[in-house]
């Protein structure tokens, strides 16, 4: 736990605690009266400058008002406050709101503790002094305000007034009666006693029937119960009380100092402990979010001394960043830079691999493609063999076993599929006589050629006419040879479609028929063979 | 609250300073970083061009295993070569007086560019055609396969037969010969060439 220091301030005397990890200790006690304060405190800044600092208010013309407002939010509310802080405090530097309760009666207003220093000339020497030795002040506390926490370990009653009295100085003891109610501050004042043995509890005593006069006057007592006393004090003045009697309408309930900080959990071995130390310990183990006071001078170079801490986290922040930016980059770059690596170790290779390949094709006239094209069209153009000797090996296939079919002309000719004389485009003026049956190409000339979707396939259509020897008139049988070398030659497999064009007698029922039966007609036929482009270009 | 810059200015100065100095160095390591990786991407850029040129190359290898046994070949052939009209008809008159065919007739047309064809032609390949025909009287049909296979066996292109007619007939020629047939035949002598410079282009736009 790092130290921190409070400014303990009285109506006498600056007192500095150092409080850590558990402990409280006084550094330095600077009495106003001291010429030699001043020096002495300056002495202390620089390391002030390095700890953390609060300011607890113990003063005596620190004033307690009870207020009763109406029940207003937001900003009205914040106005309302302000006009009444204004009214009992002009300065408006050191002056203190907390809302203590809402009535449950009438208008329902909220009860408001106001709290602050007309006139703060009685500290303004020592908040100059801090403010100008350019000392933070984290916040301003007074120390009335913050009883009710002190007095936490103590079980007491819902109301208790407290006595928080100091050690005697010049023939006096000086107390503080701080009166509590449900938690809440409704007054607190200072006073002193004499210290002189025969005086100080009858003395005492009237102090607290005072007090019991004035709380039970204004009706803040609840009739019939006795007021509760804590009293936290030296010792040697709880001696002088402890034999004596009680103040009327009173219970005493004495704590020993020592034993209130162990139950904050506070340890003080150098000096007799007291309550301003002990108050001084509980604020910077539970400080309150909300400064009591916030003196311009401090507050203003507070906030500065915020923003300049904000500036250096924001600066080590940014540092820490770059540092990580840049080391990641540095990363990423490294990284890139072995990818190049890599990379151009890969296109070496790739360029080595590539010449090594290369070499084939250094000498090359022809590029493949060409290679590829050339070879292709000149497939496409001799994909059809019509040359004589191809012809005639399949004419004479057949025709060699019909000797008595003579062939006297045969034509051929290269036509693309589809284009010209398609065996479906002409009349086969034969197949359709009953006495014949079928011509022998019926259902070759009308099935779909199979070779529609060869690009490029040309058919080969044959044309062979011839006469029938050794004809003895009979026309049927020369007829059915006719029929018969036309389905021979349908069954090649090179032979896409047979039709015969010619028959040694025309017996179609459409044509007009006439012949001299004396004269000596040689019969002759006609048939077109076309080939299979497919098969064709296959053989090829 | 009133800000007092005197209060602020030593550490809004450091800020200032510590954020630009930071800012600089941060910006000083991005640069080398994108300068790095576009020569990456650069580099990359030229391994899948060596890699595209090698699958390339192995396409062209197996296109080359594929059709270099059949472009020789065809080469061979003198597909590719120029015209060699005197070669044709050197061949015809050799084949007629073998065949001794007296009655020989042939007509050769003008080359010709292959344009609206039965033929699909790639865009880089020009085909061109000689028509040739004849008229022959025969004393054999024989001696068509002979003519035609005798100009087929010439390295001088490709020959297609597009039509042929052969019809048998007896005439006696006034010399005292005779012949048996009569043939009429239409052919083309096919040749091509290649337009490398197309080819690349396409590849190019490809």
């Amino acid at each position: 736990m790092k130290s921190v220091s409070v400014f303990y301030v009285n109506d006498s005397r600056l007192t500095v605690y150092v409080c850590r990890s558990g402990e409280v200790k006084i550094l330095d006690v600077f009495d106003f009266s001291d010429s030699s304060a001043k020096s002495r405190f300056t002495e202390y800044v620089e390391s002030f400058k390095k700890t953390k600092n609060y300011m607890l208010l113990d003063v005596s013309v620190e004033d307690y008002h009870q207020e009763q407002l109406p029940h207003v939010k937001g900003y009205d509310r914040k106005r309302l406050i302000e006009r009444k802080l204004v009214k009992y405090f002009p300065d408006g530097e050191y002056c203190y709101s907390a809302l203590v309760k809402r009535l449950k009666v009438g208008r329902r207003d909220d009860i408001y503790a106001i709290s602050g220093i007309a006139d703060s000339s009685a500290i303004n020497q020592v908040v100059d002094g801090v403010a100008s030795s350019g000392i933070e002040i984290s916040g301003v506390y007074s120390l009335p305000l913050i009883t009710e926490s002190l007095m936490s370990p103590v079980v007491h009653s819902d109301q208790v007034l407290v006595i928080f009295c100091e050690d005697e100085k010049g023939g006096r003891y000086s107390f503080r009666q701080t009166f509590v109610d449900n938690g809440n501050l409704y007054f607190s004042r200072q006073t002193s006693i004499s210290s002189n043995v025969d005086e100080a509890a009858d003395q005492f005593r009237k102090e607290i029937g005072r007090t019991w006069q004035y709380l039970n006057n204004k009706r803040i007592l609840t009739a019939g119960d006795r007021m509760q006393v804590i009293l936290v004090t030296p010792p040697a003045f709880g001696r002088l009380l402890r034999n004596e009697a009680v103040a009327s309408h009173s219970d005493y309930l004495f704590v020993d100092p020592v034993e209130l900080a162990l139950n904050h959990g506070c340890r003080a071995d150098s000096f007799a402990i007291n309550c301003s130390a002990i108050a001084s310990f509980l604020l910077v183990k539970n400080t309150p979010a909300k400064p009591h006071y916030q003196p311009k001078k401090l507050t203003v170079f507070h906030k500065h001394q915020q923003i300049n801490r904000f500036l250096r986290n924001a600066s080590v922040f940014v540092v820490m960043a770059a540092i990580v930016f840049t080391a990641m980059n540095f990363k990423a770059y490294n990284t890139a830079v072995q990818k190049g690596e890599d990379l151009v170790y890969r296109k070496n290779e790739a360029i080595k691999a590539l010449n090594l390949q290369d070499s084939g094709f250094s000498d090359r006239d022809t590029s493949p493609q060409n290679l590829q094209a050339m070879v292709n069209i000149y497939k496409t153009v001799e994909s059809t063999d019509s040359y004589p000797a191809f012809i005639f090996s399949i004419i004479s296939k057949s025709f060699s076993k019909y000797k008595d079919l003579a062939i006297s002309d045969i034509e051929w000719r290269v036509q693309p599929v589809g284009d010209g004389d398609n065996p479906t485009d002409s009349i086969d003026e034969y197949s359709m006589n009953p006495d014949f049956g079928p011509s022998g190409d019926g259902e070759s000339g009308i099935q779909p050629s199979s070779d529609q979707g060869l690009p490029n396939a040309q058919d080969v259509v044959i044309n062979i006419e011839g006469s029938i020897q050794s004809f003895n008139g009979n026309y049927r049988r020369a007829i059915k040879r006719v029929k018969s070398i036309s389905s021979h030659l349908r069954a090649q497999k090179l032979v896409k479609s047979v039709l015969v064009t010619k028959l040694p007698l025309n017996v179609d029922p459409s044509v007009k028929t006439s012949r001299t039966l004396s004269s000596a007609v040689m019969p002759v036929f006609g048939i077109r063979v076309t080939l299979n482009a497919r098969v064709l270009s296959n053989e090829n | 609250m009133k800000i007092e810059y005197d209060l602020l200015r030593r550490r809004f100065i450091i800020f200032v300073t510590v954020v630009a100095l930071c800012l600089i160095v941060v910006l000083a390591s991005v640069f080398p970083i994108n300068s790095k990786r576009e020569y990456n991407i650069i580099i990359e850029g030229e391994i899948q061009s060596v890699h595209a040129k090698m699958t390339r190359q192995i396409n062209d290898m197996a296109l080359i295993e594929a059709y270099q046994h059949d472009y020789d070949g065809i080469a061979a052939q003198g597909f590719f070569s120029d015209e060699s009209r005197l070669l044709w008809i050197e061949q015809l008159e050799r084949t007629a007086s073998r065949l001794k065919l007296n009655r020989l007739q042939y007509h050769i047309d003008p080359q010709e560019q292959v344009q609206n064809s039965n033929f699909t032609i790639p865009a880089n390949v020009s085909l061109f055609k000689s028509p040739l025909s004849f008229e022959a009287g025969l004393v054999h049909e024989g001696d068509l396969v002979d003519i035609v296979n005798d100009l087929a066996g010439l390295a001088a292109g490709l020959l297609v037969v597009e039509h042929c007619k052969i019809t048998k007939t007896t005439a006696k020629l006034s010399s005292g010969s005779t012949y048996n047939f009569t043939a009429n035949c239409d052919m083309s002598w096919y040749k091509a060439t290649y337009q490398e410079g197309m080819a690349e282009q396409m590849s190019d736009d490809i």
